[in-house]
């Protein structure tokens, strides 16, 4: 009897230990979120705060003497300075060509190795690999390639008569980098393309086909409609992570020749770490930061407005 | 026309667009591969030259006398900061994807769009700030420097893809094991973890690709005893053009493990990117 009873009294501590566990009603839940909200909000969200405090006052660190609070004194510089004007536009303009540009090759490219051919695996992967590798790598080998004297380029055009380019030169700097830029991302919107020509039912367009719809037809009224929020999902990645581009240019350029590719991520790294001017630098990342959430915003509307239609 | 005339022309359009497609995507990289075996006196000749005997001279180079030994330092702070930010990140996104995806406590949800949200917040804002930050710690130049950012950044998209694997999972596994005598932990640690390991993988590869690839940090918060392969690269002066041959040989050294992972856990990089882009 008493060998009995022993056996029992754990199992059903047991039983109700794992009710306890699977109702969960207990700390852990909380205990296994704390290491992620503290790296969170150590290495995010305090670095933020300190930047804005940071945008509202005078900080050089060339002349620590002077670190005053100055309110939107930074602001009203960087609106009044032409230089950081001009970078900035020249980033939405960048931005803007470089994202649609990714976004129809992108989509075309797509398009294209959703066709069955042989080897069409292999394909597949190996255009994965410019957004792979590093941006300071895909900078230095179109440099190579852009060189005036022996780069690859002005020699095929040579091939065709025409005469050699200085294409980092204050001229062509621009698209020569935009097209960098356009070479290592286009794969991230065939890639995200490719996933979403997976959703599109495959009955759908077989009855569209025996409707006699031709294959632009097709693909304008049954293929288009349905990856709509998969194209603004991409366009709202890629506008993202252009705004703050940095490594391509400065590689290739370093913002220059006479500042004609310097976009916002090099003038704020110019302004911290080649002026140690950390006030500027600061207000202009906080520009960036709401231009970018201007953006999304506005995307994130569209996005929401092609769910409900 | 005759349709399979059409059929057969169409064939050699696709075939001719995918051929161009490669090239254009590929082009760049070999030829980068390229110039850092060609002999020095070739290596930036003109016309380019696309035969020759190859060597390995450049990466002899490299790998001895003083500039080897900035580029061997590199090599392994590179390795190490990749390495120690991927282990780090997944101790800490695994626990909180998990508690998110399945434990549901109350406020998660505000936790999830907290998550997605730091998401959009570029890096280089984090730069100026941190660079004051370090440089009162004393820790300018050093791994940690790097590694905290690192971790910093990947936390989110670790944590935002681990939920998607999580979920994916069947939830019975785990009731079941609970039944039989597990605590949660040690379900998670013997049933869902192992279950869950092409999830992981993905995410350990895009944790470490940032880390491995990244110049926005390096380069301002390392000078000479933390730089990565990135900031030599980018700081190698080429102009005069003697230096090509050795800058081929740093960037192959970058490409090389990349493109080995491409190819061999290409399925996982699809499914990470699918779940953590095309998923919000």
């Amino acid at each position: 009897m008493i060998i009995a009873s022993r056996t029992v009294v754990p199992k059903a501590s047991s039983r109700r230990r794992t009710r306890r566990l699977l109702s969960s009603d207990n700390s852990l839940p909380y205990l296994l979120l704390v290491p992620a909200l503290i790296a969170l909000g150590c290495i995010l969200v305090v670095p933020l705060i300190y930047n804005i405090w940071l945008s509202f006052h005078e900080y050089n660190l060339l002349r620590p003497a002077r670190n005053t609070f100055v309110g939107f004194g930074n602001y009203l510089k960087v609106i009044q300075d032409p230089a950081h004007v001009s970078s900035l536009f020249l980033t939405v303009r960048f931005t803007a060509i470089t994202v649609l540009a990714e976004v129809i090759l992108g989509t075309s490219l797509a398009l294209l190795l959703n066709l069955p051919f042989p080897g069409n695996h292999f394909v597949r992967t190996l255009v994965l690999v410019p957004m792979l590798i590093s941006e300071v790598v895909a900078g230095l080998s179109w440099r190579l390639i852009y060189h005036t004297e022996f780069g690859l380029l002005n020699y095929l055009i040579g091939l065709f008569g025409l005469s050699p380019q200085v294409w980092l030169g204050p001229d062509l700097a621009l698209p020569s980098v935009m097209i960098v830029e356009i070479w290592q991302h286009t794969p991230f919107v065939t890639l995200i393309m490719l996933a979403g020509l997976q959703t599109v039912p495959r009955e759908l367009l077989e009855s569209s086909m025996m409707d006699g719809a031709s294959r632009w037809q097709r693909f304008r009224y049954v293929v288009l409609p349905l990856i709509t929020p998969i194209l603004l999902l991409a366009l709202v990645f890629r506008t993202m992570f252009t705004l703050r581009v940095f490594a391509p240019v400065w590689v290739l350029t370093g913002g220059g020749p006479a500042d004609s590719t310097l976009v916002i991520g090099v003038d704020i790294y110019r302004a911290a770490f080649r002026y140690y001017n950390l006030g500027i630098a600061a207000t202009l990342s906080i520009i960036l930061l709401a231009v970018t959430l201007a953006i999304t915003l506005v995307y994130m509307r569209l996005l929401r407005r092609e769910a409900l239609t | 026309m005759n349709p399979s005339v059409v059929r057969l022309l169409e064939k050699y359009l696709i075939g001719l667009c995918v051929i161009a497609v490669i090239l254009f995507t590929v082009f760049p990289l070999a030829w980068i591969i390229l110039t850092s075996v060609k002999p020095a006196n070739i290596a930036v000749s003109y016309p380019p030259r696309f035969f020759f005997t190859p060597t390995l001279e450049h990466y002899g180079l490299l790998l001895s006398g003083s500039g080897g030994e900035v580029l061997g330092k590199a090599f392994i702070n590179s390795i190490l900061t990749t390495g120690i930010s991927m282990i780090v990140t997944l101790l800490v996104a695994c626990p909180a994807a998990y508690s998110l995806s399945r434990l549901k406590p109350a406020g998660g949800a505000a936790i999830v769009v907290f998550i997605i949200g730091v998401r959009m917040l570029p890096p280089i804002v984090l730069v100026v700030p941190l660079f004051r930050i370090f440089q009162s710690w004393g820790i300018t130049d050093t791994q940690t420097a790097l590694i905290i950012p690192y971790v910093g950044l990947s936390v989110p998209l670790a944590t935002w893809m681990m939920i998607g694997f999580f979920l994916n999972l069947p939830k019975e596994l785990e009731e079941a094991a609970m039944i039989d005598g597990c605590g949660r932990i040690k379900a998670f640690w013997h049933v869902i973890l192992p279950l869950a390991a092409p999830g992981l993988a993905a995410t350990s590869i895009f944790t470490g690709l940032l880390a491995w690839n990244d110049l926005v940090f390096s380069l301002p918060l390392t000078t000479v005893d933390a730089v990565t392969l990135p900031v030599i690269a980018s700081r190698m002066r080429v102009e005069e053009g003697v230096l090509w041959g050795q800058l081929g040989a740093v960037s192959t050294i970058m490409i090389i493990p990349v493109i080995l992972l491409t190819f061999f856990v290409q399925r996982h990089i699809v499914q990470g990117i699918a779940s953590g882009a095309v998923k919000g």
